[in-house]
């Protein structure tokens, strides 16, 4: 008799303790509200197209939210991704138009994020810098590095500078292409999203991330490498930084090292912790995040479908973002009390 | 001089949601009176002089200053009528000069618009730190000084204003003799100023030798006031503040285990810079074994040194395998688990689950290449949760929102999980309620008769007489004395705390 | 090395102050057509005998001493300071002559000032190109007064005590794509792109454009200003939100080098190629391509390297005693009929 009525219990309780429960309540609930404003203001809004577009247009917004989830998570923050971004598409591009074929560039601009990822790590943690201070420096210096390599010129991947033409074809398509009509950018952030999700949410690195981020003291007293775990954490920010890099000078075959990426860290900070993520440490999962990144992207489309005057825009994206933080700060606040 | 108390509590009494922390205490402070108040940790001692420094206003009972009803509305509003508390816990900021922190409470009422005389303030600063014999520079950051000379200038700022009454918690924790007795010195010519001190000291030697009156506390109570000192000595103290009916209470249904097992957890000429001076230490399975000490005296850096969070030199070995130095994750493999002193901020991941936390330290055991089996990690916290009969609504609530037992059932659990073979657990009972504590004793028990063994850091005394079979009392950084059996009672224990360290390393020496 | 015969419209002449260029990838290289408009708010000439020369500069020139010309530039890393760079290197090469090329990196009106004073006592001549014109007019007329010859190139900044302008007049370009706008795109409705619709430049710019089209093409209605921000990404987004927001929208006008290009792949990747017409500036890369596809139907080209050049060659040759007038490095214009020339 007990055992049958035990039973059930026991699995909701197993079962509960493996998702957060409402922590993204509020922001998906704010993302439908404008949504539906959206599609009741405007008939364009809600149609295929649009949509498809909204999502490659928060693609590679997104790519690098998932891996700024990880920082935020594990308490530090990384101000470089902007510059790498940059840094890691224009070598990427360079190395592709001087004939080097297609992986090689790849792995190469990858490779690149994944060093100064760590980089930023190492000062951050045993070069004991805060990481405010570390990646800000590294901001400078990361785009420092690309414009003294393209020496301030646009580096455009295209025919006409060298890059062989069955490289284009499958560069661009990275970018540019599509499957089934969703669009190859959309396509990696999905992936991407879907992997950062399993990895921060079952995996026991995820777990880690999440200990060091909550208390670094009972991390180590849990014999936790706080150091290993926030320069990991690093690494795949960079490694995702360079990714999105690398997909936007395939979408649009040309950038530049003073304007690619500049100031993008602001916004993807901003998205992730729209998304609920602490900027303090030790919350934040990667369905937040998707939904703060899309909260961006809705906005940005939809006030411009509306007419909204471009100064304007800029207003109500910052209103925005602070007042879904709010929210979420005071709705978090009672719920404890 | 003026006799009539400055100060009176009169039935003073105060209460938090489930705890009584005083109760019908009355006392007077008289101006030119060194009136020292002692008792054990949790005695109440705190609270009341909280109630003085405006921090926390009394349940019931009055406060008379100048025979006058008086209502603390801020810590500023005592300051401003004279009263002024020099707290354990420095308060001051590095950041700023020598002068500035003396002054700060000063400058801090000057209106924003106002400007600041530097020079001004810097000459009264000086002054000031003059009077406590302090020849230094008001300019030198605050930062360059040493802990003694903090506790100096925390006293220079009490004094920048007028003060009646004087309250020094603990004033020379820090301090060496020599400069204690500097401290003591000038704690007399306030007293011939005619300020009312209130001196608060674990040193009962000290005490005896310093004060006009002392004032013994126990369990939020006002147990015994003594006027007149002459053949008072430290053993009286003793018994006061511990009670007579406790103090003989012989260590209960522990069997020490045999001198001769082999030990498992060695420490040799264990030392950490500026903290301990070289400690030697065995620890056998199947026993507790307590460690006891004054504030300062080595005992709480001990757990983390150990474990390997701060620096340290020296050996540890266990099981007969030496430890690395600060490698956490070496030691939790040899098969130590510790329970920090600081749930809040150390012992717990309060942010996540239940779960969580019961398997953060075992997470190789709980996953398969790196993902988490989570039927296996629900296995185990619920299994662990019905072990240690921890109140949780369920694996997956949130550590944050159980009560302070609760939480150190699953951090207890948690170093179980490991396996260890030695669990060392610092202020296992601290902020924890009467009955969860007797369920943590009786766990300590249980896992103790399982052959592990426990280390066991602890402040309060009764805690280390009733469940520890051994105790080692730390003064000074080194070993005071070790206990076994009936020797194990509090009166031994607070003599040995207190014992000079001219004394000590004669001790050692002699060992 | 090929002159390029530009297309020559009423009212332009020949400029061909350029000799040639040592960069491959040159925009607008050798010849540069330029237009002979009453520069708006202009200085009047000027010799060094009018001007209180400092004395150290002074006995310098009499020695036949090198002179030392800085050339400052808003912005070091944006696309066209590579070319104007090539063009004061190009100055560097002139006779008793050191020409060298400063500015911060991001545009960033105090990096500039700072940097100026601190070199202010080992310059000979100064040539500014600024961002902001209030901000900068005061360290101009602090380095005039200091007996130093300013110049502005690029940018002007005409309330401030320098002595000449090299480059394009700002609402003149414009008034040049407004027409170009009006020849290709008669009527219907139009966007205008601009990556920093609030800076000077681009006001000057949009107001030039959307005073010539109100006279040239009133049937063409400016729908709305887009204002697109800096990054490749946000620029593409932009454009594309706003034509799903208007889809009755026929042109495009780009108000500078960077969304011209954007532009182009929007419209080409959507098969609007021929059906929205698009008018833009410079010659990237991609912009010089979409050019040759007839996915852009003009562009026009500010000519960079020659203002480089332009501003370090009118400042030494005011130093050695010739009277100097503003210099319009002129614009180029570009259509599928001629952009083959550029290279």
């Amino acid at each position: 008799m007990t055992g049958s009525l035990a039973q059930p219990a026991a699995k909701a309780a197993k079962k509960r303790f493996l998702r957060f429960g409402g922590r993204e309540t509020g922001v998906a609930l704010a993302l439908l509200v404008m949504c539906i404003a959206l599609t009741l203001l405007n008939d364009r809004f809600l149609t295929t197209n649009n949509l498809l577009n909204i999502g490659r247009q928060v693609s590679l917004l997104g790519i690098m939210a998932v891996g700024m989830t990880f920082v935020l998570a594990s308490g530090e923050v990384d101000l470089s991704v902007g510059s790498i971004y940059a840094f890691c598409g224009l070598v990427t591009g360079m190395v592709i138009v001087a004939g080097y074929g297609l992986f090689a560039p790849l792995v190469l601009g990858i490779l690149a994020g994944i060093v100064i990822g760590i980089i930023n790590g190492l000062l951050s943690t045993y070069g004991r810098l805060p990481s405010l201070i570390a990646t800000l420096g590294m901001l400078s210096m990361v785009r420092g590095a690309a414009l003294i390599l393209t020496d301030g010129r646009p580096v455009t991947v295209n025919a006409k500078n060298g890059a062989a033409p069955d490289v284009l074809a499958q560069f661009t398509f990275l970018g540019q292409g599509s499957v089934g009509g969703i669009p190859m950018q959309l396509v990696f952030f999905a992936l991407i999203a879907l992997a950062g999700w399993f990895l921060l949410a079952r995996t026991s690195f995820g777990f880690r991330v999440l200990a060091v981020g909550g208390s670094t003291k009972a991390a180590r007293v849990s014999g936790i490498s706080v150091e290993r775990v926030k320069i990991a954490a690093f690494a795949l920010m960079g490694g995702l930084a360079a990714f999105a890099g690398i997909l936007s000078i395939a979408f649009l075959p040309s950038g530049q090292a003073g304007r690619t990426g500049l100031g993008l860290e602001l916004d993807v900070i901003a998205a992730t912790i729209v998304g609920g993520t602490s900027l303090a440490g030790g919350e934040g999962t990667i369905i937040g995040t998707i939904l703060g990144v899309l909260i961006i992207g809705v906005l940005r489309n939809g006030l411009v479908l509306t007419g909204v005057s471009p100064f304007a825009q800029e207003f109500l994206i910052g209103l925005v973002i602070v007042v879904a933080v709010a929210i979420d700060k005071w709705t978090i606040r009672e719920r404890r009390i | 001089m003026d006799r009539s108390p400055v100060v009176s509590f009169q039935r003073i009494g105060k209460s938090f949601p489930g705890v009584r922390a005083l109760s019908n205490v009355s006392l007077s402070l008289n101006p030119g009176e060194i009136h020292a108040v002692i008792g054990e940790n949790g005695a109440g001692k705190s609270t009341l002089m909280n109630i003085l420094a405006g921090v926390l206003a009394p349940s019931e009972g009055t406060l008379m200053l100048d025979g006058q009803p008086l209502r603390l509305a801020s810590p500023l509003d005592a300051r401003r009528r004279g009263i002024a508390v020099v707290f354990q816990e420095l308060s001051l900021c590095r950041n700023l000069s020598v002068g500035e922190n003396v002054m700060l409470p000063a400058l801090a009422e000057i209106p924003s618009w106002q400007l600041i005389r530097r020079a001004r303030a810097q000459a009264q600063s000086r002054e000031i730190l003059a009077r406590l014999g302090m020849d230094i520079d008001p300019a030198t950051p605050l930062r360059d000084l040493s802990v003694a000379q903090m506790q100096l200038v925390e006293i220079a700022r009490a004094l920048a204003r007028k003060v009646r009454v004087l309250v020094l918690d603990e004033p020379n924790s820090a301090l060496s003799p020599h400069e204690s007795e500097h401290l003591f010195n000038i704690m007399r010519q306030l007293r011939a100023e005619g300020v009312a001190i209130v001196y608060i000291s674990h040193h009962l030697n000290e005490v005896l030798a310093l004060s006009d009156r002392i004032s013994v506390m126990r369990d939020g109570e006002l147990v015994e006031s003594i006027t007149d000192l002459t053949g008072i000595e430290v053993p009286h103290l003793v018994a006061a503040m511990v009670g007579r009916d406790l103090g003989d209470a012989a260590p209960y249904g522990i069997t020490h285990p045999p001198r001769d097992t082999a030990p498992v957890l060695s420490l040799r000429d264990f030392r950490v810079p500026g903290e301990i001076n070289g400690v030697s230490l065995d620890l056998r399975p199947g026993e507790i074994l307590g460690i006891g000490g004054l504030p300062g005296s080595g005992k709480d850096i001990l757990a983390e040194a150990i474990f390997g969070l701060c620096p340290r030199s020296g050996t540890v070995t266990i099981a007969g395998q030496t430890l690395p130095a600060q490698k956490p994750m070496a030691a939790i493999r040899a098969g130590i688990a510790l329970i920090p002193a600081d749930r809040r901020n150390g012992g717990a991941l309060l942010s996540m689950s239940v779960a969580q936390n019961v398997v953060s330290s075992t997470l190789d055991r709980h996953s398969k290449i790196g993902v988490l089996r989570n039927d296996l990690i629900g296995e185990t916290a619920s299994q662990q949760i019905r072990a240690f009969d921890a109140r949780v609504s369920g694996p997956g609530q949130v550590m944050s929102t159980l009560s302070g037992g609760n939480q150190q059932k699953i951090i207890l659990s948690r170093g179980i999980v490991s396996e260890p073979k030695v669990l060392i657990l610092h202020e296992p009972t601290r902020g924890i309620d009467v009955g969860a504590k007797a369920e943590i004793y009786a766990i300590l028990k249980r896992l103790a008769g399982e052959g592990l063994a426990v280390l066991m850091i602890s402040s309060e005394l009764p805690e280390l007489v009733l469940h520890a079979n051994r105790v080692v009392m730390m003064a000074h950084g080194m070993v005071s004395r070790d206990f076994t059996g009936a020797e194990i009672s509090e009166q031994n224990l607070m003599m040995a705390a207190s014992v000079q360290p001219a004394h000590l390393s004669e001790v050692e020496g002699a060992a | 090395m090929t002159p390029i015969g530009a297309i020559m419209r009423e009212g332009m002449i020949e400029n061909n102050k350029e000799g040639g260029t040592q960069m491959k990838k040159l925009l607008g290289t050798a010849l540069v057509a330029g237009l002979a408009w009453p520069m708006l708010a202009g200085a009047d000439p000027i010799n060094v005998k009018d001007f209180a020369l400092a004395p150290r500069i002074a006995e310098k020139v009499a020695a036949g001493e090198e002179l030392n010309i800085f050339v400052s530039y808003h912005d070091v890393s944006n696309e066209f300071a590579p070319q104007i760079r090539a063009g004061v290197e190009r100055g560097d090469a002139l006779d008793k002559v050191k020409a060298k090329f400063i500015g911060p990196v991001g545009a960033d009106a105090d990096g500039q000032i700072n940097e100026i004073e601190a070199l202010l006592d080992t310059m000979d001549g100064l040539a500014i190109s600024s961002v902001s014109t209030d901000a900068l007019a005061p360290i101009i007329d602090r380095v005039v007064e200091a007996g130093i010859p300013v110049i502005t190139y690029n940018t002007d900044n005409p309330d401030s005590k320098r002595i000449a302008f090299a480059g394009q007049d700002l609402i003149q370009s414009g008034r040049e794509a407004g027409k170009l706008m009006c020849e290709v795109h008669p009527e219907g409705k139009l966007l205008i792109l601009t990556l920093d619709a609030a800076a000077q430049w681009s006001l000057d710019r949009e107001s030039g454009a959307r005073e010539a089209m109100a006279a040239g093409c009133p049937a063409a209605e400016v729908v709305q200003t887009v204002n697109t921000g800096t990054d490749p990404q946000e620029m593409y987004a932009a454009i594309e939100n706003a034509m799903l927001g208007n889809p009755e929208i026929s042109g495009l006008l780009s108000l500078e080098c960077c969304t011209t290009p954007a532009a182009g792949s929007w419209v080409d990747r959507n098969g609007r190629a021929g059906e929205v017409k698009i008018v833009g500036f410079d010659l990237l890369d991609q912009t010089v391509e979409f050019v040759e596809n007839g996915v852009i139907q003009a562009t026009i080209d500010q000519a960079p390297e020659a203002q480089g050049f332009a501003a370090v060659d009118l400042l030494a040759k005011f130093l050695n005693g010739e009277t100097i007038d503003d210099l319009d490095t002129g614009v180029g214009i570009f259509t599928s009929a001629n952009i083959a020339d550029v290279n």
